[in-house]
């Protein structure tokens, strides 16, 4: 039985060696902005900087025109939208119409290849790394934010959040309650250097990434 | 897929001849710690994240049973099923079991294959054969596995396993193993593994992951990646079994912080992987997707006698980020097929010979001028140097008792120390105690090695120094010594 094993390794006598201090750990963890507005430019800055897009409006008309935007530069034909108490009142469906687009109800057991965009919330935003943190709950499955060709998550100003610690306070008591399977962080498209460190988007996820924020 | 530990001063031979692959693992390589010093950089506390992986790791490695007893309870409470691999041969018949059944159970049959996303310790275990050979069509998933996959080769770094192929390899070979007009650019050849590859996932029963960090508090299983397939894999499958060995915990949630921004930059010069999965169980009766049976297969395969040697034990604290190889002087002229095995570079040299055997990889704690390089560019701080020597130690003594030795395998012909080899360093030590016998030497080596010398260099000697100049060049002994000029009067 490996536990076994693993309890006769650990009974030796010989403690392992020590590390040996390197060199003298001088520099603090960089400071994160304290304020919403500055929390804001940085999760902007930085999810830009992966290639994310970011979008930023006070209002749910301002999303709805951001959203908009988004349908026509990627000539949207086939939008999967989330429904939630923060999405349904944007009436996203609507904008589709306008744009000429379908909204389509398909289910994961579909599975659904064909999506051009699908929009999900987004339960976090990390400032530090741009991230969005979603958590896989009923009406918003796993795969929609993973199959579509552009991925759009809507949120709340309030939900960025400076760091990854704070992320991980987050998921702690949910993974320790256990009433869900899954959290994915999501930063920028999905990506890879295998052929000839050439940087190319859109290998199995989205080839293109929108944040809209409202606040 | 060939091993080929023992031949690893050939392998290396045929690298160094090798001029495209140098180029493609130099530029590579390059790249990478260039990347890296950036990443690294933006962090000022990047010593403090250093040090407070490694203590988690270390305590983790202290309290393994207690840790794992705690994991494995918690993920039995979210609905998962826990499997303990002793070896590699129990890890193939365990996974290959559950899929079998796997196709066979619920109400719609699933198809015969498993969609695969990339997985080291799945490499360790050589998984794909016996899938194969068990009815079970495996399909790499991660792009640079699947241009392997279909090249039929062996990765050749741990995060970039196609790196020695250039874009026109990869461009003919897709058009010659999979039957389409040849692809030009890196984005077509990537359209077209997209497509094909999408496809595969949707019919795949099941799905086959590796796990980066094990929560012991949560049940939780982490994985980091770029391209989305890691996501794929454990999303749309009926079934997810993910393959980890031992040393993958880490105690709770929060602990993750200081890996998350360790590894990505360690690795590929980045500020965090595209996703990261936080996965604890199958999906929940009122979710709407994921998969339906989670299986998690705990590896051993000589973990447990690395976790016994005191010297040896930081080697379970490795993350897997390749810093090590990208950094290294030796990786760097010879890629990763010449160390044979699943784990090239620095990290390989002491990693490979504990799990297959010291007398099947004897010569891999040698491939190394001890420069350290490794043991800085390590995010958990493994003193990679210390362990090789440990390890020639170990291959010196022929000790068939350590852990690096195979029951029942003779150890290396080099077990005592040749006769000739301890006359010269009972001679050298002599010397080196003495002033006069050390000024005495150096001006009897100097007039010795003038014939021997050519531009400057010792390219060979005479039997048996000769072990010393097959491998090595030594610099001719200057005509008059440091001291002396010193004592003359130096301008």
């Amino acid at each position: 039985m490996i536990l076994e094993s693993v309890r006769k390794a650990l009974a030796s006598r010989t403690p392992p060696r020590p590390v040996r201090p390197g060199p003298a750990a001088a520099g603090a963890p960089p400071t994160m902005p304290a304020d919403a507005e500055g929390l804001f430019e940085m999760f902007r800055d930085r999810l830009r900087e992966v290639g994310g897009n970011v979008e930023r409006a006070a209002d749910p008309a301002g999303i709805r025109d951001a959203f908009a935007h988004v349908l026509r530069t990627h000539g949207a034909k086939k939008v999967w939208i989330a429904s939630s108490p923060l999405l349904d009142p944007l009436d996203l469906e609507s904008v589709c119409r306008a744009e000429g687009a379908e909204r389509s109800r398909v289910l994961p057991s579909e599975k659904p290849l064909d999506l051009d965009v699908s929009v999900t919330g987004a339960d976090l935003a990390v400032a530090e790394t741009g991230s969005v943190a979603h958590l896989a709950k009923p009406g918003e499955g796993r795969c929609y934010s993973l199959l579509a060709t552009v991925h759009v998550a809507i949120l709340p100003l309030a939900r960025i959040v400076p760091d990854l610690d704070a992320y991980l306070r987050w998921l702690a008591p949910i993974a320790a309650e256990g009433n869900r399977s899954c959290a994915t962080l999501i930063t920028g498209p999905s990506r890879t250097g295998d052929i000839e460190m050439i940087l190319t988007m859109g290998v199995h996820g989205p080839k293109a990434t929108h944040v809209l924020v409202q606040g | 897929m060939h091993l080929t530990p023992p031949t690893f001063i050939r392998n290396s031979e045929a690298a160094l001849a090798d001029a495209h692959l140098r180029g493609a693992i130099g530029a590579a390589t390059d790249r990478f710690a260039g990347n890296r010093s950036r990443a690294v950089a933006e962090r000022p506390d990047w010593e403090a994240l250093r040090t407070q992986a490694r203590a988690i790791k270390d305590d983790v490695l202290a309290h393994l049973d207690r840790y794992l007893e705690q994991f494995e309870a918690k993920v039995i409470e979210r609905g998962g099923k826990v499997h303990w691999a002793r070896d590699a041969a129990e890890a193939r018949e365990i996974i290959v079991g559950i899929s079998k059944r796997s196709v066979t159970e619920g109400a719609v049959p699933a198809a015969a294959m498993a969609a695969k996303s990339k997985s080291m310790t799945g490499e360790e275990v050589h998984l794909n054969e016996a899938l194969a050979a068990g009815g079970i069509d495996p399909v790499e998933t991660d792009l640079g596995e699947y241009i392997i996959q279909i090249a039929g080769e062996t990765p050749s770094h741990i995060v970039m396993p196609a790196i020695h192929k250039t874009r026109g390899d990869i461009a003919k070979l897709f058009r010659d193993k999979l039957n389409v007009p040849m692809p030009e650019k890196a984005e077509e050849i990537t359209a077209l593994a997209r497509k094909i590859l999408r496809e595969k996932f949707v019919q795949a029963g099941i799905g086959i992951s590796g796990v980066n960090f094990a929560v012991a508090a949560t049940g939780t299983i982490m994985i980091l990646e770029n391209e989305g397939n890691g996501r794929l894999s454990t999303t749309l499958p009926r079934t997810h079994i993910a393959l980890m060995g031992i040393e993958k915990i880490v105690p709770r949630v929060e602990d993750l912080a200081p890996f998350l921004r360790l590894l990505p930059r360690s690795g590929t010069g980045q500020r965090l992987t595209s996703y990261q999965s936080f996965i604890t169980g199958p999906r929940r009766a009122d979710e709407e997707d994921g998969p339906e049976a989670f299986h998690l297969v705990i590896l051993d395969n000589r973990r447990t006698e690395i976790l016994a040697d005191p010297e040896a034990r930081e080697s379970l604290a490795c993350i897997r980020c390749g810093a090590c190889l990208n950094v290294c002087p030796i990786y760097q002229q010879i890629g990763g097929h010449a160390y044979g095995w699943v784990y090239p570079g620095p990290i390989g040299a002491i990693l490979t010979p504990q799990y297959v055997g010291l007398p099947n990889a004897a010569d891999l704690p040698y491939a190394s001028s001890l420069c350290g390089a490794c043991k800085d560019a390590c995010p958990v701080k493994i003193d990679i140097p210390h362990v090789l020597l440990h390890l020639r130690k170990l291959v010196k003594e022929g000790d068939p008792a350590s852990p690096a030795a195979t029951p029942g395998r003779p150890a290396r012909p080099a077990g005592r120390p040749s006769w000739a080899e301890r006359a010269v360093f009972r001679i050298w030590a002599r010397v080196l105690r003495s002033p006069r016998l050390f000024r005495l030497g150096g001006w009897i080596a100097a007039r010795l090695a003038a014939p021997l010398a050519e531009d400057g260099r010792i390219r060979n000697l005479p039997a048996p120094f000769s072990a010393w100049t097959d491998t090595r060049d030594f610099p001719a002994p200057a005509k008059e010594s440091f001291r002396d000029r010193w004592y003359r009067g130096i301008e």
